[in-house]
């Protein structure tokens, strides 16, 4: 009986060490998680977290906080854009501190010119001030890592508040 | 790892009257259980490279876009605090045990000090070299690992062991508690000193030099818990296992109280609102929702696999053999896993493509774990491969 429990486990591993030696470098994988870091900015009184600086090349993510109210600081960004008017919303968020208005749209930026870039925005009113998180990203950098793209951004939103 | 608990089940089963065999091959076959998930943890680590960033208590934290590699992970987290947690079970049978054999408590003592400098000695001469073969690159000089920790909880749980049931249980409470209340919440991270002795004793973190996932204090409450279970298991294996899935969802429940409440309890907030986030706790050190989480579905598997016949004891007896020689099977699957991945991974690989090497890791392991859990079995309890 003791050696069939040594003998069948042998077996297999001679099998699996022949398929293991065949197949000569694997080819690699994609990563499934990201890590994320609280922040907390003083100057605009908000706290949340973000990616380490160099999550990626193709996508930035914003988040700030002005003394306006969300028509103003809408306004303001359009300019940036060559958008007359914001899409209609794609949905709502619920984080910890906020509800989120969501908005998806592509455009030239004006501070960036790296041709049209693709938005994920998220809007909230509180007390006299406009939150705003946003997910810039080239378009094919945006279809190739949307998933990673969407948890960034979702997470941001989840955490964002102004600070205690 | 704990050794230790190979000789003692075995004896303690040859020595309660009445009792099944099955009962206590519960405990070595969870052991094997949680090896096998902590052998993924690592063949993810050095073979798929895609292990997360650790859920540590301040700085960066992991959040999942992919449910596989998320799972991945969590189901290992079963697996250290499982080691904790039967160390302590393990550490009270073997002293009872050997106290019957007319060993003093000084005896049982020294044994246990023995064993822990030599699992610490281990951890920093050996195992330590497995964690530099990483493809990922390692930059620390002095990693505290698990092992280390065992050793020294070993050590200090040693002169617990004849506490009685209450105050081991007050102790469990004041250490589950007191891990939670000494890392402060965001804001005030930097005020946490991450001198030597605090990495060792209190807090997870460090430099280049010195870093520890796995500072003491807050890992001995699985030990001082599982002594306290090991009491109930001497005097009533049957009632002690009929005890643990009712514990075991009694912590469930709480462990989701906490996270919904997502404050005490839970070191640093939940990132988000998934129920990856949900089941996404800090691990180092085991906050309060991770213990009660992990040990709450530990005590239910031990209970699980208490009520296994005869009929189906076969399909648990590899994990059984893992069970019986963790310390070998720990530090040869580190080496195996890092070599393997320099073979045919350099890159690292998707994690359904690193599964078969995780297997197979588990193939070669095996008949070496059957084979020296048969040449222990033969030595004399005085034996020093009982160390091992």
């Amino acid at each position: 009986m003791h050696r069939n429990k040594v003998l069948l486990p042998s077996l297999l591993l001679a099998g699996l060490l022949a398929i293991a030696s065949c197949s000569f470098s694997l080819p690699e994988g994609t990563d499934g998680s990201i890590a994320l870091i609280p922040f907390w900015d003083e100057e605009q009184g908000i706290q949340g977290v973000q990616p380490m600086e160099d999550w990626s090349e193709e996508a930035t993510i914003r988040q700030i906080a002005v003394p306006f109210s969300s028509e103003e600081a809408m306004a303001l960004l359009l300019k940036e854009t060559d958008l007359s008017a914001l899409p209609e919303a794609a949905g709502r968020f619920k984080g910890k501190a906020f509800t989120w208005t969501l908005y998806e749209f592509e455009s030239h930026l004006e501070e960036l010119p790296v041709g049209i870039v693709h938005f994920d925005m998220a809007v909230a009113e509180s007390e006299a001030t406009t939150y705003v998180v946003a997910l810039l990203a080239l378009p094919d950098a945006y279809d190739a890592n949307r998933a990673m793209y969407n948890t960034v951004y979702t997470h941001a939103l989840y955490a964002l508040e102004p600070m205690e | 790892m704990q050794a230790e608990a190979t000789q003692s089940t075995s004896e303690i089963a040859a020595q309660q009257p009445g009792s099944k065999p099955s009962r206590l091959l519960a405990v070595d076959a969870l052991r094997g259980l949680i090896i096998v998930f902590m052998a993924l943890d690592h063949a993810n680590y050095f073979i798929a490279q895609k292990h997360p960033t650790s859920e540590i208590w301040d700085g960066m934290f992991p959040v999942y876009y992919d449910t596989l590699t998320f799972l991945t992970r969590f189901i290992t987290h079963f697996a250290a605090p499982g080691f904790f947690l039967l160390m302590g079970v393990g550490m009270f049978l073997f002293a009872r045990s050997r106290s019957e054999r007319g060993w003093s408590r000084w005896a049982v003592i020294r044994h246990f000090w023995i064993r822990g400098v030599l699992l610490m000695a281990l951890q920093l001469l050996i195992v330590n070299r497995a964690w530099e073969l990483s493809l990922q690159g390692w930059a620390t000089e002095f990693y505290i690992g698990v092992l280390f920790c065992l050793g020294a909880s070993m050590i200090l749980a040693s002169l617990l062991l004849w506490l009685k049931p209450p105050y081991l249980l007050a102790l469990t409470l004041v250490l589950f508690i007191g891990t939670e209340l000494l890392h402060p919440g965001l804001g005030m991270w930097n005020s946490v000193s991450h001198s030597p002795v605090s990495v060792i004793h209190l807090y997870p973190g460090g430099n280049s030099v010195l870093w520890s996932y796995y500072p003491i204090w807050p890992w001995m409450e699985l030990v001082v818990f599982g002594i306290f279970f090991g009491n109930w298991l001497s005097q009533d294996p049957r009632r002690a296992f009929s005890r643990a899935w009712k514990l075991g969802l009694a912590f469930l429940l709480a462990f989701v109280a906490i996270r919904a409440f997502d404050g005490f309890g839970n070191i640093r907030p939940r990132m988000g609102n998934s129920w990856i986030d949900f089941l996404n706790v800090v691990k180092y050190p085991p906050s309060m929702a991770f213990t009660l989480m992990t040990t709450g579905v530990n005590l239910i598997v031990l209970w699980l696999f208490s009520r296994i016949g005869p009929r189906l004891q076969p399909f648990v007896q590899p994990l059984v053999v893992f069970g019986r020689s963790p310390l070998l099977f720990y530090v040869l699957h580190l080496f195996l896993y890092a070599g393997i991945a320099h073979l045919i991974a350099p890159n690292g690989t998707s994690i359904p493509l690193m599964l078969p090497f995780w297997l197979l890791g588990m193939l070669i392991l095996y008949p070496l774990c059957f084979l020296y859990g048969q040449f222990k079995r033969r030595q004399p309890v005085n034996s020093l491969v009982h160390l091992f």
